[in-house]
């Protein structure tokens, strides 16, 4: 049904009508189906009720609501306004003490956050040790380590080489601690994956339980350590992988090949 | 100039059951219509300085209490949105015969659901008996708007109250397909019985 006769029904029960359209309808009223419409909206029309027909508000006492709300707005919005002004004070304090504890791990150092998407790279850490970030990995350490342990985070596939040192070199990752003094390994524990897997090179790693430091493990050179996050069990096996460390090693002998073409051309 | 509180008081007397009347046909709730009456009272307090006394102030308050109650009304279908209320179906009052107080309620009830402008475009029409002229004044829109508004009322209306309505022709349609399958029945059984015949 066009919109239009809807309007033309509504005009004509309200007395809009003017005697042309009043023509227009009762043409259109000729056929069967559209005076039983009509019919209808009619029907529905008369039976709507006027919510307020014995309605009589109190008059008095609404006086008196206004009366109580006229008097004191002044020190009503003063209260509310020092009551705002304290609690976002509140918040502040609340929120920067929030930020300074997350940022400020590691003896109060400042966090640095490294994140790779697409692409491989390689970070040097505060004391030379190098790491090999493989794609989508996330690792954050602090500007300079403190005095009693090396401790990073990591999120995704890295490749260690850990510069021998005094104190411990401790890499956390999605539930595990891997503890090492001075070796080379690759730890690969994305947050989706289900286990994070570290595997040896050189030297000794102890890999454990971030929650149970009783529960752990040590490894030695081409050892895998595994570690399941749903049931918090920790594994050790000989590593049958040859191409774990082929990820790190696959971009950066694209870019050598491409610093020796650039080499060459120089050279010509 | 400004309006006294003696001025204050008499402005609110006489004029408190008309707007609270026409805040609760749009609102239809009597605690929600008194509440946007002392708004628009408040509101009027707090310009007295300001507000113009030259000319009658009831249409300034009738225009108030309209506005601040279609405000009222979308807030409340904002809320009803997010809590996704849903509404027993009608359909199941089909086959019983509703009384005419009934059938009242359901109306109400439909104009309850519909979208706010739409409501208060046809409250002031048929109960506050405006004019279509009056109403586009008052709400600040074109006589067009109030003319399909309207329109537009009246269809929902009908279509939210259809299974009332349409309850002859069911029962009508109901008949008429027994009757096509008793016919259908009977024609099976003549032919069975030439098949066997034969």
């Amino acid at each position: 049904m066009e919109p239009k006769y809807w309007d033309l029904i509504a005009k004509k029960l309200s007395g809009e009508i003017t005697a042309e359209e009043d023509r227009e309808l009762n043409s259109w009223l000729q056929s069967d189906s559209n005076a039983q419409t009509f019919k209808q909206v009619s029907k529905l029309w008369e039976n709507t009720e006027d919510p307020s027909r014995d309605y009589t508000p109190d008059a008095e006492t609404e006086w008196q609501k206004l009366q109580a709300k006229i008097n004191q707005p002044k020190v009503l919005f003063l209260k509310r306004y020092w009551l705002k002004m304290a609690a976002s004070i509140l918040l502040l304090l609340g929120l920067t003490y929030l930020l300074s504890t997350l940022f400020k791990t590691s003896g109060g150092a400042t966090l640095v956050e490294v994140v790779t998407t697409d692409s491989v790279m390689v970070v040097y850490l505060p004391d030379s040790s190098r790491v090999y970030l493989n794609k989508n990995t996330t690792l954050t350490y602090p500007e300079a380590f403190n005095s009693n342990e090396r401790l990073v985070f990591l999120n995704g596939e890295g490749f260690f080489e850990v510069i021998p040192g005094n104190v411990p070199f401790i890499i956390a990752c999605n539930g595990t601690r891997t503890k090492v003094l001075g070796t080379s390994f690759n730890i690969k524990g994305y947050e989706e994956d289900e286990e994070v897997e570290v595997i040896v090179v050189t030297g000794h790693v102890e890999l454990s339980d971030e929650d149970d430091s009783s529960s752990k493990i040590v490894l030695e050179p081409n050892d895998r350590g595994a570690f399941n996050k749903k049931h918090s069990g920790i594994s050790k096996s000989k590593n049958t992988r040859k191409d774990f460390k082929w990820w790190a090693k696959h971009d950066l002998e694209k870019d050598i090949k491409k610093i020796i073409r650039k080499v060459k051309r120089k050279i010509k | 100039m400004s309006i006294s509180t003696i001025q204050y008081e008499e402005l609110f007397r006489s004029n408190h059951k008309n707007l609270c009347r026409l805040a609760n046909r749009i609102v239809n709730d009597r605690a929600g219509a008194e509440d946007i009456v002392q708004d628009v009272f408040l509101k009027v307090w707090n310009s007295r300085d300001t507000i113009q006394t030259d000319r009658p102030l009831g249409g300034y308050l009738y225009t108030a209490t309209t506005n601040t109650a279609l405000n009222y009304l979308e807030s409340i279908s904002r809320l009803n949105k997010y809590r996704k209320e849903y509404q027993p179906s009608n359909e199941e009052k089909t086959s019983q015969d509703i009384s005419l107080k009934e059938l009242q309620s359901e109306v109400q009830k439909a104009l309850d659901r519909m979208p706010p402008k739409c409501k208060v475009i046809f409250v002031l029409s048929r109960f506050e008996e405006l004019r279509y002229k009056q109403i586009a004044e008052q709400l600040n829109i074109s006589v067009k708007t109030v003319e399909n508004q309207m329109g537009k009322a009246l269809e929902i209306m009908r279509e939210e109250l259809k299974p009332f309505l349409t309850r002859e022709f069911l029962i009508i349609a109901a008949t008429a397909g027994l009757s096509a399958l008793l016919h259908f029945l009977s024609l099976l059984l003549i032919i069975l019985q030439v098949n066997r015949n034969f």
